[in-house]
């Protein structure tokens, strides 16, 4: 029996006192926490790559705690603080299924992994290498996707390798490569701290990002003077903290975009000397325009002409380009979904880039333009692991021969075994399924079967008779594991190790707290095995992922990404390391393109920034018009429909829909309606409402807000029973190959 | 010295689990349970009760959606 202290008694008696105040028993209150070991590790949710410990008893994970060493200073958003119920979950997967006739049955790992191995090697050898792919996750280790990366393209000799950030960031990293010509945010979350003005597009951070929010939260209320300008079609619980909040037609924001560019100019609020250093203007592909084209392109993007675009105030315009380009004072911007998932994605993450680089206010604390990450390892794992279909490991490309042959010397295979022919993006790999040229697929850690846009029709692939599907995952059912042809049981977050790398550029250790529950394993385990029995051993000859690691940081030395200093030790030491960081000795990278923070700009570099990611130093201004979404509203659908997130869960809700709190808000996926639209449907909230786009129609229950805008429907992404995804377009980015999931046509009919 | 205290924090219908989600954020909060509806209970820990005092004016004035702090209890630890 264990003694409490005082201050545990406490905290005791506070806990059960609010408990009877409410009514409960108290069954949920945690152990006391001196009971517990704690290991640490790193937020399973969001691309914000929160530092926590998790706190374990008798080989269960019982509690967690925010890591106040690391960025988030200690604290957590609710799906973080509530991480130890998905571990024990009742649909958790703890044995292999094979697909029998209709029904999932219980196998063993032999037989399961014999299967698997006899149908991808006769698949290969029957049709060819590229008749079979891997669809990975922003979700797994990066030790993880880096095997099966490796597996893939090099043993299997496919560069079919994509996954789910290709759905969340793709347009990110397009614009991010166009514009600096090395993909990845310059900046980190402590730019935050100095920004005096802090502009969010196409992102709810309130409830996607919350720490984040947080971070933005203690800013403004630290100086009076600090502007938040939210773009947002929506009044979201983000627009609450702003000094502006600009509401427009979906997919107008480039014309918006320019028209603050215009007003920059017009009022004399650019950096000419700035501009002149360290900027070239391009349109299309090529950086062949100079200023007086980008100035004559933007002559006609007034802020009138905008308004009258975008249905936003010309004056609103021409306030948030005054406060973001006000001498001497310091801007950040963010954005996530809202910009990347269109079919002009990347041209949209140009155009928030340009505002910095006209204005000069990019490399110095408090300004940078910052995207937000969905998941959290979309950046360390597939990103800059190079796991998407036409990419090699830290900024290499399957086409570029130097870097193929790079990496053929680091995996020690033949000269040549690298393809140069690029891969399947995302949607191109689902229709290749579609079309029976793609016959096997292995899907680890991801739920395409609910997260495609227009996904009753890839579903619909997925099932199509001579494909065969295999998916790792750690719960079951889900609405992928439900089509696969066998199931295999994966480790779960603190039952394995691996390192996480977040939105900033930081990378972190996530270390082991629990043993498998049942008979699950984890996915480099797996990998290495199906590996071994398609005679390709000898390229994943790893004990662990410490073995991984030493192979990751060598193909990282020497790229732009070079980490080579983050050794195994350096990561379970530390709270989280941020690349360049190529000795031991080196601290880490705050901000990128810095002389006197990025090693890899020269210490005698005669600018502050040099943007070394093109050869002539400069970034690029892009000339960028706008261009409506692929679908716009009409007579026959009316209504413009969008999806996104809400703060009590989590992507697809496999895990934040097992926990009891979390289920007891935004379970079900609700049509948010204009209070003008519901009195035109003749509905009200609670009442039930068909929504039909050109490729599905689904029933939602109704949420009447004023905080909608009129003639905009939103749903919630997490509902496996009410798929917003039936309904969205599965229309890409051209450059990018993103889905535009943000935006189509809808109309609508009580139900 | 600090104070520890134990609270209810009443919401508006159906609130409770979104104004959970931001205390989980605030220093010092552990979270013990909720009715899934309009209350939220949890613990507290500070430096003394004058903060707890401001802190909820804080809360309730950044969270339309919280109507009270009720403390239910209120102990002081004085150390080891």
């Amino acid at each position: 029996m264990s003694i409490l202290n005082r201050r545990e008694f406490l905290k005791a008696s506070a806990a059960s006192s609010a408990l009877v105040a409410l009514g409960s028993r108290g069954e949920g209150a945690p152990p006391p926490l001196s009971d517990l070991h704690w290991t640490k590790s790193v937020c399973r949710y969001c691309g914000t790559g929160c530092g926590l410990f998790i706190g374990t008893k008798q080989g269960k994970v019982v509690s967690v705690k925010g890591d106040s060493d690391n960025h988030n200073a200690g604290f957590l958003c609710l799906k973080g603080f509530l991480l130890p119920q998905i571990m024990s979950a009742p649909d958790r997967l703890l044995y292999p299924l094979i697909r029998k006739g209709d029904a999932l049955v219980r196998a063993s790992w032999e037989e399961a992994m014999a299967l698997v191995a006899t149908r991808f090697r006769s698949t290969v050898d029957q049709f060819g290498p590229d008749a079979v792919g891997f669809y990975g996750s922003g979700q797994g280790l990066t030790e993880e996707t880096y095997a099966a990366n490796k597996l893939f393209k090099a043993g299997l000799r496919t560069n079919n390798v994509d996954g789910n950030p290709r759905l969340c960031m793709a347009s990110a990293v397009g614009g991010y490569l166009t514009t600096f010509g090395k993909d990845e945010p310059m900046g980190c979350y402590e730019d935050i701290d100095s920004a005096d003005v802090i502009l969010l597009v196409g992102t709810n951070t309130a409830e996607a990002h919350p720490i984040i929010f947080r971070r933005i939260i203690k800013r403004k209320r630290s100086n009076k003077d600090v502007k938040v300008v939210v773009l947002d079609p929506r009044r979201t619980a983000t627009s609450r903290i702003a000094d502006l909040h600009l509401s427009f037609n979906p997919g107008t924001d480039l014309a918006i975009l320019n028209a603050m560019a215009h007003v920059l100019f017009a009022e004399g609020l650019v950096d000419e000397s700035f501009i002149a250093k360290h900027v070239a203007f391009g349109e299309g592909t090529e950086a062949n325009k100079a200023l007086a084209d980008y100035k004559a392109f933007l002559a006609e993007y007034t802020p009138e002409k905008a308004a009258a675009i975008s249905g936003a105030r010309a004056e609103d315009i021409v306030t948030a380009a005054r406060w973001f380009g006000a001498k001497g004072r310091t801007a950040m911007s963010m954005w996530t979904m809202g910009l990347n998932q269109r079919t002009r994605g990347v041209w949209a993450n140009n155009l928030m880039h340009n505002l910095h680089l006209v204005t000069g206010k990019i490399g110095q604390p408090g300004s940078t333009p910052f995207s937000l990450t969905g998941q959290p390892n979309a950046c360390g794992g597939v990103r800059d692991g190079g796991a998407l279909s036409h990419t090699l490991p830290y900024g290499r490309l399957v086409a570029n021969d130097k870097h193929r042959a790079q990496m053929e010397k680091l995996w020690n295979v033949p000269a040549g075994a690298l393809s140069p022919k690029p891969g399947l993006p995302t949607i191109d790999m689902f229709r290749a399924i579609e079309d029976g040229k793609l016959k096997a697929l292995w899907v680890m850690c991801t739920n395409p079967g609910q997260s495609l846009p227009n996904v009753n029709r890839y579903r619909k692939a997925l099932r199509r008779e001579g494909a065969f599907v295999v998916v790792t995952e750690a719960f079951h059912p889900t609405r992928t594991s439900e089509l696969a042809d066998v199931v295999l049981p994966a480790a779960l977050w603190a039952e394995k190790e691996g390192v996480y790398g977040c939105g900033e550029r930081r990378y972190q250790l996530m270390e082991r707290a629990v043993n498998p529950l049942g008979e699950a394993r984890p996915d480099l385990e797996i990998l290495c095995d199906f590996a071994r029995r398609l005679g390709h051993g000898a390229l994943l000859p790893f004990k662990g992922p410490d073995d991984v690691w030493e192979e990751i940081r060598a193909a990282s030395q020497g790229t732009a990404y070079d980490f080579h200093g983050m050794t195994r030790d350096r990561l379970r030491q530390s709270h989280g390391l941020l690349w360049p960081l190529p000795t031991e000795g080196h601290a880490g990278t705050k901000r990128r393109f810095v002389r006197g923070e990025d090693p890899l700009v020269p210490a005698d570099a005669p600018d502050r920034v040099s943007f070394y990611g093109r050869p002539d130093m400069k970034a690029v201004v892009w000339l960028r018009p706008q261009k409506p979404p692929e679908e716009v509203v009409d007579a026959e659908y009316p209504l413009w429909f969008t999806t996104g997130r809400v703060i009590e869960h989590w992507h697809t809700g496999t895990m934040t829909r097992t926990c009891k709190e979390l289920r007891q808000a935004n379970y079900e996926a609700l049509a948010e309606l204009h209070p003008d639209d519901a009195s035109t449907l003749d509905v009200k909230s609670g009442d039930r409402v068909r929504l039909t786009s050109r490729r599905g129609t689904e029933v939602f229950k109704v949420r009447v807000v004023d905080s909608a805008r009129k003639g905009l429907v939103f749903v919630h992404m997490h509902d496996p029973d009410h798929m917003c995804n039936v309904l969205t377009i599965d229309a890409v980015d051209p450059i990018s190959r993103q889905p535009e999931f943000k935006i189509c046509a809808v109309k609508a009919a009580k139900a | 010295m600090s104070t520890v205290a134990g609270i209810v924090f009443l919401t508006a219908p159906g609130a409770g689990p979104l104004v959970a989600a931001r205390l989980a954020s605030e220093p010092g909060i552990t979270l013990e349970g909720g009715d899934g509806d309009s209350k939220v209970a949890a613990v507290w820990e500070a430096p003394d009760a004058a903060t707890l005092e401001s802190w909820s004016e804080r809360l309730l004035a950044e969270n339309p959606e919280l109507l009270g702090v009720f403390p239910t209890f209120v102990g002081t630890d004085e150390g080891e």
